[in-house]
């Protein structure tokens, strides 16, 4: 990375960072030396550490330049430690960043952040998490998409060959609203410990909503839930095996750990119940398109076709306000969870 | 055996930016209409079939079978 001499109007700036075609399409911040350093000294990372090679072009995203995409995306120092951790994430092969940067699918990186350090960053699990309206979870989002776009070069049209984009590819961050969960946080259910800060990145989907505004027990919020899964336009319908992401709200979840659910149960039943006869799963959507499991060749037209491979593969985590909707993330399908601690360069948590 | 990278022209940007990026910029790619996706088997014959001009340029006529 080098220092270059930009216009120092901020307008003027921002008009030449789109020529540059470093923007997103929205202004940035520059990254001037002094906030870029303001960034560093938030990590022990040093500045010229390599995090990894983003593909395609394979270029390094050394700290300081994850420091320099952070700053323009409007993060405070704060969000470094998460940040670093969101690109080892996402540069793990399971996560296929690849794929998911020259796809058609409309995916975006989606970063969930959950412990300590996502409180001390300021990162939002509650109402409206989603966004928009938080300053980390909007800026965290941002700043990796700006990576994937100016370190990694998947530009929209060019590279990156979405067919029609998304708008979760400016931003998809969130946070676990552990106040609301009446199981253990995520990253323990994963085998984490609850001090640790886990980033949780899979190339997945904007939000598609779950609305159950009647059910008083978990049959029926589950079984809402499992009516929406299951459908042949999804990635997940065909590609095996694939995680999907459920966001369970305060209030669907309160129903289901009343009669005594755990996150398991939730995730057995959605292993059980997300199915598609056969009947219509060949009739369109990616059929022929990926090897199938062999147990298909046996299908007859009612044969319901599972899209979980394993009931872990269904990843729930509690986020959201109040109101009946919670929220499924399908995923590009060839692209699997991957989840890294917020650590140092010797690989210690993080702690605040 | 004779081996050609094939890309679909939708991608022939993405695939000039990974071979600069894999250190092989002379990496020939034949480029053929999109998508490829439901084309079928007959189509796909027809395709690879127009690709032999170009494999035999590259490499010379196919050896003894």
């Amino acid at each position: 990375m080098s220092l270059v001499e930009v216009p120092e109007d901020l307008a003027d700036f921002n008009r030449w960072a789109v020529d540059q075609r470093w923007s997103d399409g929205l202004p940035l911040v520059p990254p001037t030396r002094e906030l870029v350093d303001d960034a560093l000294r938030a990590t022990p990372w040093p500045a010229d550490a390599v995090v990894g090679q983003v593909p395609p072009r394979l270029a390094a995203a050394t700290v300081e330049v994850i420091a320099a995409n952070a700053v323009m995306a409007g993060c405070r120092p704060s969000a470094m430690p998460i940040l670093i951790a969101a690109v080892q994430a996402m540069l793990d092969p399971a996560v296929n960043l690849f794929g998911a940067q020259a796809t058609t699918h409309p995916c975006a990186i989606m970063v969930m952040v959950t412990g300590p350090l996502a409180d001390v960053a300021g990162i939002h699990g509650g109402s409206g998490c989603f966004g928009p309206g938080f300053h980390a979870n909007a800026s965290i989002g941002r700043a990796v998409r700006l990576i994937q776009q100016n370190v990694g070069g998947a530009w929209p049209g060019e590279t990156d060959r979405a067919t029609h984009g998304t708008p979760a590819k400016f931003s998809f961050c969130f946070g676990e609203n552990e106040a609301a969960n009446p199981w253990e946080p995520y990253r323990v259910s994963r085998g984490f410990e609850v001090e640790d800060t886990v980033i949780t990145v899979v190339a997945a989907e904007g939000p598609h909503n779950l609305n159950d505004h009647v059910s008083k027990d978990p049959r029926g919020v589950l079984f809402t839930f499992a009516q929406t899964i299951s459908t042949i336009g999804s990635n997940n319908a065909y590609c095996q095996p694939a995680d999907f992401v459920l966001a369970i709200s305060p209030e669907h979840v309160q129903v289901v750990a009343d009669a005594g659910f755990t996150r398991h149960d939730v995730q057995q039943y959605l292993f059980e119940r997300c199915r598609i006869s056969y009947r219509h799963w060949k009739l369109g959507g990616m059929i022929g398109m990926l090897p199938q499991p062999k147990h298909l060749e046996a299908a007859d037209d009612d044969y319901p076709v599972p899209i979980l491979k394993t009931a872990d593969d269904a990843h729930v985590v509690v986020a959201g306000g109040p109101g009946r909707h919670s929220a499924w993330m399908p995923t590009f399908g060839i692209s699997r969870i991957a989840n890294r601690v917020a650590c140092d360069p010797d690989g210690g948590a993080l702690r605040p | 055996m004779r081996t050609l990278t094939i890309c679909t022209d939708v991608f022939e940007q993405m695939a000039d930016l990974e071979k600069s990026a894999l250190g092989m910029p002379d990496l020939g790619i034949a480029i053929i209409d999109h998508p490829l996706v439901y084309r079928s088997a007959e189509e796909l014959e027809q395709i690879a079939d127009a690709l032999e001009p170009l494999l035999t340029s590259r490499f010379g006529p196919p050896g003894p079978s």
